[in-house]
């Protein structure tokens, strides 16, 4: 049987948490840019700075013990299509996914789809398939993944992200992220035909 | 997978590059994105994929509420 997580709202008191200053994702760049955003109490690499600054949604998540497992957030970005379309629509970005180093791969007897990592993705698919129910925010769901860090991209492919082949270049790191995407028009139809059912699957 | 700098700015639209370098102490793409003609392609060529693809049967996370 899954060993299912739950999950709260990450708030600006859990940043005293010793398990949120000791948050450790593995030892890569970009395990410590995770690590750091959800650490640092303010400045522009800070969940709680995006979370006032974007209105950006971060939850904690926790097994079946109240231990901390990782954490996920959710915003929102504007894509403007090119020339002919003009369109321009908010979408779904994933900043940040963390997962502790401990529980990478965890539970190790658990299918693929029942991993942490991937109920926190999958969470947070069904978090912006509702958005786009509920407030019209395009369904299509951006995480940006650091060009090298290829466990993340497999990770996103795995549920059908793509690439969108417009990486970012920041000059002062002289990191490339390239911006991954997903279609949520499964999710939301799954969404409305459960809401016509009376059947929410939001749970509780 | 494009790797090299001088390659992406190249093909970046002015928007992107100007965006790249006011965000650059954030690694987070907040800002508004412009779209390439070919990102546009890959984004209809990838929903005709995602509409034949089988729903995606997921899970919500129960929310709890936080221990104080």
């Amino acid at each position: 049987m899954a060993r299912l997580l739950t999950k709260r709202s990450f708030t600006s008191e859990d940043l005293a948490l010793a398990e949120i200053q000791q948050f450790q994702c593995g030892p890569e760049r970009w395990d410590g840019e995770v690590a750091d955003w959800i650490e640092s109490p303010s400045g522009p690499k800070s969940a709680l700075h995006d979370m006032g600054a974007y209105r950006t949604e971060v939850w904690l998540y926790l097994d079946d013990q109240g231990e901390l497992v990782g954490f996920g957030s959710l915003g929102q970005t504007t894509y403007t299509w090119p020339v002919g379309g003009k369109k321009k629509e908010p979408v779904n970005l994933i900043p940040f996914i963390g997962i502790h180093e401990k529980f990478k791969g965890e539970p190790k007897d658990a299918a693929r789809d029942d991993k942490y990592a991937y109920q926190i993705l999958d969470d947070l698919l069904a978090c912006a398939a509702e958005k786009s129910v509920v407030s019209g925010v395009y369904a299509l769901i951006v995480p940006n993944v650091d060009g090298e860090n290829g466990r993340a991209i497999n990770f996103y492919q795995n549920r059908d992200f793509f690439d969108l082949e417009i990486p970012r270049f920041e000059k002062t790191t002289g990191i490339t992220y390239i911006r991954m995407a997903r279609y949520l028009d499964d999710l939301v139809k799954q969404l409305q035909e459960d809401s016509a059912d009376g059947q929410d699957s939001a749970g509780p | 997978m494009k790797d090299e700098p001088a390659e992406i700015i190249e093909n970046t639209p002015q928007t992107e590059q100007e965006t790249s370098g006011s965000n650059a102490a954030t690694p987070i793409a907040y800002e508004e994105v412009t779209l390439t003609i070919e990102a546009a392609e890959i984004l209809e060529r990838e929903r005709e994929t995602a509409e034949k693809r089988p729903p995606l049967k997921i899970r919500r996370v129960a929310v709890i509420a936080p221990v104080r």
